[in-house]
């Protein structure tokens, strides 16, 4: 019962902040998306102020009921002071970093200051990730980076970044819950497998064409994916579309990762093996070509290859695409 | 400028403390302290000294903190000493040793902010605690600067404490900004402290009533009021609604000494209140009024002043003959006093109406009362008692009697302030031996005369007269205008005034204490250098009387600021007040306060700051958006014409229009702002 109604909360807290703060690339704080509210500390301020009053009143003492009224003045002019301390600061992503699942995934953010006061102790946080505290002073532009624990392959998605400040006084709390656009991309985690199938494969001689970077083999149908330099561009031209041009690679056995080879697997564990494969491929200089059911990916090397890829492995099967290209 | 700048960080609350935060708390903490401890034992002082300097090593020298088990013995031995110093441990005193010791200690064993902010909350209260004690412009001033200091120490617990600080990046920044706080805090300070309404105390204040104050007692023994010529600490002060009444008039009635037990006058009036309070009568209270309230008859032109007493850790008030009052807690005796409910342990304000021209119907004394004002011990002043009963023989009236003693006095007696010790029969001794005494030896001798010549009789003692300030149009009374004098029963007529001294030095009562008694090496012996002993230079004393008359100010304004006061203030500003009229300025009131802060975040917002043109563009871009054209943030208005013509079924050529003109003006730098304004005016 709580739960649920705890979740029915928090799907209209949700809905209301999605009208309040659509995602963007770029949040200005103003009074539109602040929040400001007593925090812990505050208690103890309180019971500070009322054991004042209570002196005050029983000792019928004028002074010390003017230093609670003071108290009181205090935390209301400190309501203006803590929000003002948030509003005008820009933030805005500036890059995301990619991970491996279960790995930390970095998030380069720039906190923007145009106003003329310097802003101090201001704390992001995405909801499991620690804290990361920032002085910002006038007039300038503080980099900052936040890591994010990852659990599973795809499009990391943290929810809303958390942007708070209890400065000056620490008696409230102002904050606000941009939700910053990120490009994210968490790759499965690799973990070494032997090929369940498919071993002849390996071999080299058989069935499928090799296709390399060495000698000229022909044309073929481009595919997505495929660098610009291997389009045939003056095909283009001659307007036979778009084809790419195909090498046959004879001193090197490109190899080829194949979904197939690990029939039986779950696709977890598919996905992880071809990972792990696409590793050690890279590292050890090989070409390496990759099959996925309804995508294949021709052979090449380097790290642009590894990274589309492990980009190919991270997304297969997940309908969810963020707007925007990845740029690896 | 591009800071570089990555930091990691545990949850705050268990940080270390970074040097300079360190420094700021020991600053602010011992500011705090500063003023109590002048009102706490010595030993508490030096239990608090140690942690604290332990910990100013630490600070500066580096080295291994306490560990938590040396500061727990440290704190049953502190419980240990605060029960043994007083038991039970209730009142003022052992609270605030308490705090003072429990803020030390936590000083001392503190490691993270959290521990910190115990520390900074328990010295908010001590500033505060200590304005119990003393009510000063000074001691006041002095708790802001402890509440700004405090305050500051938090703020630098807020900053970053990754920082390594070190005391060469000590600045006054912290406090400058914490100080923009307080000053905008001012106002409304004012303002709560002016309307916020007072409540009534909530329970007895437990106060520890031995604490020596000087000032008369309770009891008289021969050289008692002598004493107090010999300081010139303020008694109280007394404002006056219209004139001041001339001095010799002044008689300030605190203590009415009926019982004598051959050496020393005493009043009980105090503990019969308590008992079986028929001699008191609280005028708030639900008791219906006593009997001996009809007796007096207030008549006349009443008196209305405003006393301002200093501490006295006692019960009784000063106020002139047939004084009534309508304080809450405030008594008025049947011995025509005021007294207090609760002991005057801090400056108290409090009105008074008296009635000079009161009348008694004085028909009845009680038995009580009559036996008690005609007790006299058989054993003592047998010389005194002769004379005495000799005029008796001669049926002298008891008015013929006491002008018979005076003009005795006047003849004989010498006014002085140092008669010198005296023996048992200290009576007899001054009437026919010494014949010199001050105001207390002649009234003792006039109610023993007039008792053994079997007519009843009392003392009073007060103070008479007092310095009036022409400034502020108030009275100061100091402790040597301390006075005793004498009241007998006449039947018929009542209590009736005698003041043995306006017979024998008159010009005490005409032209005060100080006038006569400055020549006495005695008067104000204890004060040396005291500004009532240079009253005769000029400068200083018209500099002792503008600093007499801000403190007076600053008592009558800021800590008698009351109940009745605030009514008046608020009578003052919107007249009389319906609950109509209440409602309506309070909703005036919300609505400026809202409006003010309103203004405020539009003026400090970033929106103000856009131009125009651009927050036309936006609000012209969510119009789209609420019509149903789908939008990214960062389409140019081209796109967003685009857009709308294939997804609007409004679309119109306006609409292109203003797309078209919003295009030139921010990519092309064309000023067509008001073709722009025209056409958003021209709503389709």
């Amino acid at each position: 019962m709580i739960s649920s109604a705890r979740q029915s909360f928090r799907e209209r807290l949700e809905k209301w902040l999605e009208r309040r703060q659509p995602e963007t690339v770029r949040e200005v704080f103003s009074q539109h998306n602040l929040y400001i509210f007593p925090s812990m500390q505050f208690v103890g301020f309180l019971v500070v102020t009322i054991m004042m009053w209570l002196a005050g009143t029983n000792y019928e003492n004028n002074l010390v009921l003017a230093l609670t009224f003071f108290m009181l003045a205090i935390f209301v002019s400190t309501i203006f002071r803590t929000h003002a301390n948030l509003s005008g600061l820009e933030i805005s992503v500036t890059g995301c970093d990619r991970a491996f699942a279960g790995d930390k995934l970095t998030i380069h953010l720039n906190v923007e200051n145009p106003t003329k006061h310097d802003r101090l102790g201001i704390v992001l946080q995405w909801t499991d990730a620690n804290p990361v505290s920032l002085d910002v002073p006038a007039k300038s532009t503080v980099q900052t980076e936040v890591r994010l624990q990852t659990q599973r392959r795809g499009w990391l998605n943290p929810g809303r970044l958390r942007v708070e400040t209890t400065y000056p006084l620490g008696i409230l709390r102002a904050w606000s819950w941009p939700r910053l656009q990120l490009n994210a991309l968490v790759y499965p985690k690799p973990m070494p497998a032997e090929p369940t199938a498919g071993e002849q494969s390996e071999g080299g001689e058989g069935q499928s064409h090799k296709r390399g970077i060495d000698d000229f083999g022909g044309l073929s149908e481009w595919q997505p994916g495929v660098s610009p330099q291997r389009i045939a561009w003056k095909q283009y031209s001659a307007g036979r579309g778009l084809l790419e041009k195909t090498f046959e690679a004879q001193t090197l056995n490109p190899e080829w990762l194949d979904w197939e080879n690990y029939a039986g697997l779950g696709t977890e564990q598919r996905l992880s093996a071809l990972c792990a494969k696409i590793i050690e491929m890279e590292e050890l200089g090989q070409h390496y070509g990759l099959r996925l059911p309804g995508q294949v990916f021709p052979p090449a090397q380097g790290e642009m290859h590894m990274h589309r890829l492990l980009s190919a492995l991270a997304i297969y099967g997940l309908d969810e695409n963020p707007e925007g290209d990845e740029d690896g | 400028m591009v800071n570089q700048k990555f930091t990691s960080s545990p949850k705050t609350e268990k940080l270390q403390l970074s040097r300079l935060q360190q420094g700021w708390l020991v600053l602010a903490l011992s500011v705090t302290c500063l003023p109590i401890w002048f009102y706490v034992p010595i030993w508490v002082a030096i239990f608090c000294l140690v942690p604290i300097s332990w910990r100013l090593r630490v600070l500066w020298k580096g080295g291994a903190q306490l560990s938590r088990k040396v500061t727990a013995g440290l704190a049953v031995l502190a419980s240990a000493f605060v029960l043994w110093q007083w038991y039970p441990p209730i009142g003022l005193e052992p609270m605030s040793t308490l705090l003072i010791i429990c803020c030390a200690l936590k000083f001392l064993e503190m490691r993270v902010i959290r521990e910190a902010r115990t520390v900074l909350y328990l010295c908010y209260f001590i500033a505060a605690i200590q304005l119990i004690y003393e009510q000063t412009v000074f001691h006041f001033l002095l708790a802001v600067l402890s509440i700004i200091l405090t305050l500051t120490a938090q703020n630098m617990a807020e900053r970053d404490p990754w920082q390594q600080y070190s005391f060469k990046s000590f600045s006054l920044f912290p406090l400058k900004s914490v100080g923009w706080i307080a000053l905008v805090s001012i106002p409304l300070t004012i303002i709560i402290f002016l309307f916020a309404p007072r409540v009534p105390s909530f329970w007895v204040v437990p106060v520890s009533e031995d604490q020596a104050v000087s000032g008369i007692s309770d009891t008289m023994s021969p050289g008692s009021i002598g004493e107090l010529a010999r300081s010139s600490k303020l008694a109280f002060r007394v404002g006056f609604e219209d004139e001041v009444p001339p001095r010799r008039s002044l008689y300030w009635r605190a203590l009415v000494l009926s019982d004598y037990d051959g050496q020393a006058w005493t009043n009980r009036e105090n503990f019969m209140t308590i008992q079986d309070g028929g001699r008191t009568h609280f005028p708030g209270s639900n008791r219906p009024a006593p009997e001996w309230l009809d007796e007096i008859l207030y008549e006349g032109q009443p008196l209305e002043d405003d006393v301002y007493q200093e501490p006295t850790s006692q019960h009784w008030l000063f106020a002139l003959a047939a004084p009534t009052s309508q304080e809450n807690g405030l008594g008025m005796t049947k011995g025509l006093r005021l007294v207090s409910r609760q002991p005057i342990t801090q400056r108290v304000k409090y009105s008074v109406t008296s009635y000079p021209d009161y009348r008694m119907t004085g028909d009845v004394l009680d038995y009580r009362d009559r036996y008690r004002n005609l007790h006299l011990p058989d054993e003592f002043n047998p010389r005194t008692r002769e004379l005495a009963e000799s005029w008796a023989s001669q049926g002298l009236s008891p008015d013929q009697l006491v002008s018979r003693l005076f003009s005795l006095f006047r003849s004989e007696h010498t006014y002085t302030l140092n008669p010198g010790a005296f023996g048992t029969d200290s009576i007899d001794e001054f009437m026919f031996d010494r014949t010199r005494g001050f105001c207390e030896h002649f009234a003792q001798a006039t109610v023993f005369l007039l008792r053994a010549a079997g007519v009843p009789a009392r003392i009073v003692s007060g103070y008479q007269g007092g310095e009036l300030n022409a400034d502020g149009n108030y009275l100061m009374v100091y402790q040597y205008d301390a006075h005793a004098w004498a009241e007998y029963w006449v039947e018929g007529r009542g209590w009736v005034h005698a003041d043995p001294t306006t017979a024998v030095s008159p010009e005490r009562i005409e032209m005060g204490a100080r006038e006569i008694l400055k020549e006495d090496p005695d008067f104000l012996a204890d004060d040396v250098f005291s500004l009532a002993r240079m009253q005769d230079i000029n400068w200083l004393n018209w500099l002792r009387l503008r600093m007499d008359s801000v403190n007076y100010l600053w008592v009558s304004w800021i800590l008698g600021y009351d109940n009745e006061q605030q009514f008046d203030l608020w009578q003052g500003l919107f007249g009389d007040l319906s609950i109509k009229r209440l409602m309506i300025i309070l909703s005036v009131l919300a609505v400026l306060i809202m409006g003010a802060i309103g203004f405020n975040l539009w003026w400090i917002s970033e929106e103000r700051k856009r131009p125009r043109t651009q927050r036309q563009f936006d609000q012209f871009r969510s119009e789209l958006l609420k019509a149903g054209v789908d939008l990214e943030p960062g389409f140019t208005p081209s796109r967003l014409a685009e857009q709308s013509r294939g997804q609007n079924p409004n679309h119109d050529s306006r609409i292109d229009a203003l797309c078209q003109l919003f295009e030139q003006h921010f990519y092309a730098g064309v000023d067509n702002r008001q073709k722009i304004n025209a056409l958003l005016k021209k709503k389709s």
